[in-house]
């Protein structure tokens, strides 16, 4: 007993190294945590305004009363992808935002009774197939969109399965009605833009649409009437 | 892939690790981002490792080589500012930063007093490569960039004797990897540095 005892004592020295190694090993899961991020962290919101326009002398606007949805098919008025159902909290959330910010709206423009600035809200719904491979090391972090072929320069050990996401975006436009007209080239001319993506999914849509519009404008000061 | 190619790594320090005058490390590396490293992700990284083999030349010298990991990762929400000449961008949404360092080096130590020490202060010096991936993810979008950068790591430790062929080894290594390429921000200065702060076990071999 006491010499079997000994052996075994030199192999677990033997394997200490390995065992060691597995366990640092372990102990990393994943060289790209996750996180657990939610959905709403997928949330993008990217706002862009020009430095020599003087937003505070703009007073009045007028909001474009329909959400356009961009379609690849000019014939199809409404993408597949996207529902109208939340177009009317879009724009009274935009609505709620130029008012909080000191603007007057005009409701029904014309040329007697023009508005400063026009706001017009366009959406888009993109559908992005992604491959990836999975399940040659557990842990090793794919998150479900990631990057094809991760590593190893081109090899790939085959595919695995795929995954299907949607992306939808926002875009408001916030065009200067004098500019616009004025402009040489016909071009409207907005000085100030909100671009907001983020994954379409079922589930706290209504939340995450008013956060994030009300985060552009929380993140554009400068819009406020003076 | 990637565990056939630490399997054979392995393999080859197990060999060696009972080779003459050979010293086997494994070590747990945590890390200190600084430089650029720092500027991008400033979280302390707990995550890392190395195996080394050192081989010796006499008393006081060895040679050899190491192979190690470290990663660093952050979760960020702060907002993006971008000048962009007339143009003001404003970014807001939860930025997942990460970086991946692969050195891989030659290295050279000196150690002081003698062999049968219980104590032995060393230093030591890599001279090699670092591969390193550097990735942004923002939303549903996604920038990577990876380089292979030039890079030197001094290095101050000490083996602690535990049993005859086995010691605790305790180091810090500064790690610099001089620029190549381009950041994953865009910048054209790429150098990347940490202070590695590093725990393992090293193997002697008759």
């Amino acid at each position: 007993m006491k010499t079997d005892f000994k052996r075994n004592g030199k192999i677990w020295r033997k394997y200490l190294p390995v065992l060691f190694l597995f366990a640092l090993m372990l102990s990393f899961t994943s060289c790209y945590t996750d996180y657990g991020l939610t959905t709403a962290d997928y949330d993008v919101v990217i706002t862009q305004y020009d430095k020599n326009t003087d937003f505070g002398v703009f007073k009045t606007f007028s909001l474009v009363d329909s959400v356009f949805h961009i379609t690849g098919d000019t014939t199809e008025s409404d993408s597949d992808l996207l529902t109208r159902k939340y177009d009317k909290l879009i724009l009274s959330t935009i609505r709620e935002n130029m008012i909080n910010y000191g603007y007057t709206e005009i409701k029904d423009p014309s040329d007697q009774n023009e508005p400063a600035v026009v706001i017009v809200v366009r959406a888009l719904g993109t559908q992005i197939d992604q491959y990836y491979y999975g399940g040659y090391y557990p842990g090793w972090g794919y998150p479900g969109w990631g990057y094809p072929g991760w590593g190893w320069g081109g090899y790939y050990p085959g595919y695995v399965g795929k995954s299907t996401y949607y992306v939808g975006t926002l875009f408001i436009d916030y065009f200067d009605v004098a500019a616009s007209e004025n402009d040489l080239d016909g071009k409207l001319v907005a000085p100030w833009y909100a671009t907001i993506n983020g994954l379409l999914q079922s589930g706290q849509s209504e939340s995450r649409l008013t956060g994030t519009v009300n985060q552009a404008f929380e993140q554009s000061p400068y819009l406020k009437v003076k | 892939m990637r565990m056939k190619y630490l399997i054979i790594a392995l393999m080859f320090l197990s060999v060696n690790i009972f080779a003459q005058d050979f010293l086997g490390v494994l070590s747990y590396n945590t890390a200190l981002p600084m430089g650029k490293t720092g500027d991008y992700i400033s979280d302390f990284s707990w995550k890392g490792f190395s195996f080394e083999g050192r081989s010796f030349t006499n008393r006081n010298w060895s040679f050899g080589g190491i192979f190690g990991w470290n990663i660093f990762d952050a979760k960020i929400t702060d907002l993006i500012q971008i000048d962009n000449g007339d143009k003001g961008i404003t970014v807001k949404g939860t930025q997942l930063r990460y970086v991946n360092s692969f050195p891989i080096m030659a290295t050279g130590h000196y150690y002081f007093g003698k062999r049968k020490n219980s104590l032995r202060p060393y230093l030591g010096l890599g001279v090699g490569t670092y591969y390193i991936i550097q990735r942004f993810d923002i939303g549903v979008f996604r920038r990577e960039v990876s380089n292979w950068h030039f890079g030197l790591a001094p290095e101050a430790g000490v083996l602690v004797a535990l049993s005859r062929n086995t010691s605790l080894i305790l180091s810090v290594k500064y790690n610099y990897a001089f620029s190549a390429g381009k950041a994953v921000y865009g910048s054209t200065d790429n150098s990347q540095s940490y202070l590695g702060f590093n725990i393992g076990l090293a193997f002697a071999g008759y």
